[in-house]
């Protein structure tokens, strides 16, 4: 059953505090959180999460496209990076 | 059984230098009676093996020979896709099992790469810099759900990790092999040895 509408979404209320302080401040310092299952809200874009991921933080850059998703689903908790020894196929692009 | 890395083969002596090859893929087990094999796909979109008439293939990139691509089908696997590839040197199921476990290789030059897309493994190594001080080198980018993140080896001896996006990196030089970035408070120590590591209480 999906999440009342009734109680809006779900955000750590530590982790509130900390956006509703770096908005207010216009700071754009980047803030450690171990929620991973806070929904990104509209008030996060621009910032950047530090999300742990078990292991270590995984530093996550808030766009408008990623609001109604929870920070966890942008910091992977199993990552294979493969066997290849050689140049691989591999391309990045600067968001 | 023919060995697959043999120079008579296929045509080696059109094979371009080592170093100029990239990793496209695995062959993995031989599909059907008429040589395809499969493939599977290191590359970070496996349809870029539609578009290849040549690919190499062998041990490694030194030993690699060339293959004359006869067809390429696409199959849907739960992790992914899976590539079956047909080439003019193997025609039946025994010279498809002498391909198997060997490297798929292209050259570089067969890709265009738009704008902003760079190859990872030409980024890594690259010095990074926050205004004129080196932080560290480039080790590895990782593949995220969201912007990728540069994994840099810093001064200090760990791993910090960088959102690959303009505000943090605003300029990559590559004749210097520089990436300079333009950091906030708390990104570049986040994963420090001393940072604090343990969760808030009330989400234990």
């Amino acid at each position: 059953m999906p999440r009342s509408l009734r109680k809006g979404p779900y955000v750590y209320y530590k982790l509130q505090r900390k956006v509703d302080d770096l908005n207010e401040s216009n700071s754009k310092k980047v803030v450690k959180t171990w929620s991973r299952d806070s929904i990104i809200t509209p008030d996060f874009v621009g910032h950047t999460f530090a999300v742990h991921n078990g292991r270590q933080f995984i530093p996550v850059y808030v766009s408008e496209n990623m609001v109604g998703h929870k920070l966890g689903e942008f910091a992977p908790t199993r990552t294979f990076s493969g066997h290849a020894k050689s140049k691989v196929d591999k391309r990045t692009r600067r968001a | 059984m023919r060995n697959a890395a043999s120079p008579n083969h296929s045509a080696a002596a059109d094979t371009p230098p080592a170093d100029t090859l990239v990793q496209v893929g695995r062959v993995g087990k031989p599909h059907g009676l008429d040589g395809t094999v499969k493939v599977i796909p290191l590359s970070d979109d496996p349809d870029r093996f539609a578009t290849f008439d040549t690919v190499y293939v062998g041990r490694n990139a030194e030993r690699a020979t060339a293959h004359a691509v006869r067809d390429v089908r696409f199959q849907p696997h739960k992790k992914g896709t899976t590539v079956l590839l047909s080439l003019e040197t193997a025609t039946d199921r025994n010279e498809a099992e002498a391909l198997r476990r060997l490297d798929v290789f292209v050259p570089e030059s067969v890709f265009a790469l738009d704008g902003e897309e760079r190859f990872v493994h030409d980024l890594v190594g690259y010095a990074v810099y926050s205004g004129e001080e080196c932080v560290g080198t480039l080790t590895e980018v990782m593949a995220l759900p969201g912007p990728d993140a540069l994994v840099i080896e810093t001064t200090e001896g760990y791993d910090a990790l960088v959102p690959f996006v303009e505000a943090f990196v605003p300029r990559i030089d590559d004749d210097a092999q520089r990436i300079h970035l333009n950091p906030v408070e708390g990104l570049l120590d986040a994963n420090a040895p001393g940072a604090p590591n343990t969760p808030p209480d009330d989400l234990r």
